[in-house]
């Protein structure tokens, strides 16, 4: 009896098992100059790797080169999202450096305006992860909501984006009139807002099919890879330095860390949100505590910190952004360095892709936060 | 410079703008033209220079041909390049005003040679008066303040070596004084160091201050140290507290192991890798690069840094193994550093491109454009103007591209004898 040998696969000449897939420089979804190169096998991510650097402008090295004072504005230009926790940490760094008692009307001017930051920084973080993922509205809402914390940046610092909110000892000037009432009316209005978004979101079936069980990261490995702020806190970590470390007035406010569960996408949705809530609490709470006096200390005038190294680190939005400082006791630092907890983030992605979609790629590099210009310095 | 009355405002540029009305040839480019009027507006800028430096400015300003009409810019230029020249030609002890100005410009020069002529006359006129005003110079430093102007490189070279080792000298001087004083219980007031060091024509000498802040003090004692010490015999060498941080060096073959003992620690497990970076000091040139590990135990809330020196070719042992954080941190000290890192899983650059030459942290590399292969094949070619201010930037540091407001500040600064990045070293 003849056997006729019949093919048990499908495969044409077209069927290659891999595609190599270039995501980036420029594409929305990568939230600026960041290009991901994936391997794929059919739609299913089997290796990953992040090209980088495309925004470099060797901020370190300037810093290097500057006095002091002048150094501050370039911190703004790293996480531009979050510019106002960027340049707390470079005057904090050098303060403690310096031993200069700051008065305490500035840190919690300073507390208050960080913690709008970080709410800026969320609401930004969930107008474009939303976008990302397919909800269009929530962008629309939540940067009107934006746009009235950045009013008040715009009154108080006079820029709304890259605002250089402080000086090394204080502030540039005392809060203006009306900010009371502004930042009431913000914090009054804003709980409202954030059930709109969650009744847009949190229970929405196309966000729970686009988020929930995506890019799990358990706590043991996001501790290890060096995962900070929220995306840590998504795992389980119940890490904050503004509890373990306080800075600023941190140390007398009372708020609670949110932390997730299962260290998905969705985890790290839900520790936003109630991030938001925490600092608006906190934000009422210096607001109705503030004391009266002067917002700047006495200041040498050239600051010459004492020769030695010192680290300092605040919990940004991002994470843990942090300065290490090394003086040589001149008038310009020998060494500045930014601890970035975006590109230590990122590092993350890769691990976080292996076996899910393309799509979802896209929904984890939202999740991570990340802003390029902290990450390329 | 600054107690000066300023006549820039003098009516010798209007004068001068009629007297020689500059006369273009007809058929010069858009260009050309522009050239010219920069060319003639620093020329113009210059002469105004001189005169503010001396006192015998009116034999040579105006100069001739500079007929521009000088606008503000070109007139804030050199006043803020003065400064910096002054205190390099101090240092050098030059000549004495009278020198300068007799030195009759030849009558073929171009617009570039006289610019030179003029800025090293207003130097010379500028240090003249400096050691003028310093009052009586030290005994040692008579003869050498009245010597004829450098002409040649090599002569030039010698009395900056000389009036460093000078300005060393004074330096050690008051440094002894200033130790002096504060063994005793009420130091001396900071005038009194710092006064001879002034006189002796050397300002870039610091000032020894009395208040030196925080120091660095020995934590040999620190319980960590002493269990690091009882583990892992000679692996620490040297412990020390900065300000409530405590700094750990580590010997460097035994990096990992250190770490790995710090992150099984069972009282506080450095679980967390905050931080890995590097410091370049190429004036330690046994191990100039000193990579830095700032780690952090969650559970414990506590922070140790750690440290380690190598050279470029010796390198570190990679810690991936420990934290996997420590990957991109590492390729990051590789790509800017060039510290390489054994056993690193994937060490290439990170941020700059695969191809490119030089590690740019490094104290050694330009704060300024580069030029290697990758910018020829990726960039387009410098214009002559980049190239102009490329090289102005060298000959005056910052100062001759800043801003007004970066001039100022800077005047601000200088006050208390701040010196421009070219006359630190």
């Amino acid at each position: 009896m003849h056997q006729v040998e019949v093919a048990t696969t499908q495969e044409t000449l077209l069927d290659s098992p891999e595609m190599v897939l270039n995501m980036g420089p420029q594409h929305p979804s990568t939230h600026g100059v960041l290009r991901v190169v994936l391997r794929l096998d059919g739609e299913t991510v089997i290796d990953l790797d992040c090209d980088i650097g495309y925004l470099h402008r060797g901020m370190e090295k300037i810093a290097e080169n500057r006095l002091y004072p002048m150094i501050a504005p370039y911190w703004d230009r790293l996480d531009y999202i979050a510019a106002v926790s960027n340049g707390l940490v470079w005057v904090e760094t050098v303060e403690q450096m310096l031993g200069l008692e700051v008065p305490p009307r500035a840190h919690y001017i300073r507390t208050v305006l960080t913690e709008l930051n970080r709410i800026s920084s969320h609401l930004l973080w969930l107008a474009t992860h939303g976008l990302d993922i397919g909800s269009f509205t929530v962008l629309l809402w939540a940067l009107r909501e934006r746009e009235e914390i950045l009013k008040i940046f715009e009154r108080q610092f006079g820029a709304r984006l890259t605002c250089h909110a402080w000086r090394i000892g204080g502030m540039p000037n005392d809060t203006y009139d009306g900010f009371t009432e502004d930042v009431t009316r913000f914090v009054d209005n804003f709980p409202m807002r954030l059930e709109e978004y969650e009744t847009l979101l949190s229970e929405n079936r196309i966000w729970l099919g686009r988020t929930v069980g995506i890019g799990v990261i358990s706590a043991e490995d996001a501790v290890a890879i060096g995962l900070s702020g929220p995306a840590l806190r998504g795992s389980g970590v119940a890490w904050d330095i503004r509890k373990a470390r306080p800075y600023a007035a941190y140390a007398d406010m009372e708020f609670e860390v949110p932390v997730g569960e299962n260290g998905d996408t969705y985890d790290r949705y839900l520790v936003r949100l109630e991030e938001m809530r925490q600092s608006r609490r906190i934000v009422q709470q210096a607001l109705a505590k503030m004391p009266d006096g002067p917002v700047n200390a006495k200041v040498p005038k050239i600051i010459k910190p004492p020769a030695g190294d010192y680290y300092h680190s605040i919990e940004g939005p991002k994470g843990e952004i942090g300065c290490y400082l090394v003086s040589d006791g001149s008038s310009r630092p020998a060494r500045v360095r930014v601890r970035p907890p975006c590109l230590i983030n990122l590092q993350a992605l890769r691990q976080m892709c292996l076996g899910h979609l393309v799509a979802d790629v896209v929904a984890i590099i939202g999740t991570l936060d990340i802003v390029l210009g902290e990450i390329d310095r | 410079m600054n107690d000066e009355p300023d006549n820039t405002s003098s009516p010798d540029s209007a004068d001068s703008a009629t007297e020689h009305p500059a006369a273009p040839p007809a058929d010069e480019t858009a260009e050309e033209r522009r050239a010219r009027i920069i060319a003639e507006a620093k020329a113009k800028a210059a002469a105004k220079m001189a005169a503010k430096g001396g006192t015998n400015a009116q034999s040579e300003t105006p100069t001739p041909d500079a007929s521009a009409p000088p606008t503000p810019e070109s007139q804030a230029a050199p006043q803020g390049k003065a400064p910096s020249g002054q205190s390099r030609d101090t240092v050098m002890g030059a000549s004495t005003g009278e020198e300068a100005a007799a030195s009759a410009p030849p009558a073929d020069e171009t617009p570039e040679q006289k610019r030179a002529r003029i800025i090293a006359e207003a130097k010379a006129k500028a240090a003249a008066k400096m050691a003028a005003k310093g009052g009586a110079p030290a005994a040692g430093e008579t003869p050498q303040a009245t010597k004829p102007p450098a002409t040649s490189d090599e002569e030039k070279a010698a009395r900056i070596a000389e009036a460093r080792a000078k300005a060393a000298a004074f330096k050690g001087a008051a440094g002894a004084g200033g130790s002096a004083g504060g063994a005793t219980p009420t130091p001396k007031p900071p005038a009194a160091s710092g006064a001879p060091t002034a006189s002796a024509g050397a300002p870039k000498a610091p000032v020894k201050k009395k208040e030196e802040g925080a120091k660095a003090a020995d934590a040999s004692g620190h319980p960590l140290v002493a269990r690091l010490r009882e583990h892992l015999d000679g692996a620490v060498t040297e412990a020390s507290e900065f300000l409530g941080q405590l700094s750990v060096r580590v010997a460097r073959e035994r990096i990992v192991e250190v770490c790995e003992f710090l992150k099984r620690d069972s009282e506080t497990p450095f679980n967390y890798l905050s931080d890995l970076t590097c410091v370049h000091f190429p004036e330690n040139t046994d191990a100039p690069f000193e990579v830095v590990y700032n780690l952090y135990s969650i559970s414990a809330n506590v922070r140790v840094r750690l440290k380690v020196g190598t050279t470029e070719d010796a390198g570190v042992e990679s810690v991936t193994g420990v934290w996997p954080a420590a990957n991109w941190m590492e390729r990051e000290v590789y790509d800017l550093f060039g510290v390489r890192f054994h056993n690193h899983p994937d060490l290439r650059r990170l941020l700059l491109p695969p191809d490119w030459e030089g590690h740019p942290l490094r104290k050694d590399y330009p704060l300024e454009p580069v030029e290697n292969n990758w910018t020829t094949k990726h960039l387009p070619e410098f214009s002559e103007v980049q190239r102009e201010q490329l090289e102005q930037r060298r000959a005056y540091g910052l100062e001759a591209l800043s801003t007004p407001n970066e001039r100022r500040v800077r005047e601000i600064f200088r006050a208390g004898k701040e010196v421009m990045p070219l006359d630190r070293k």
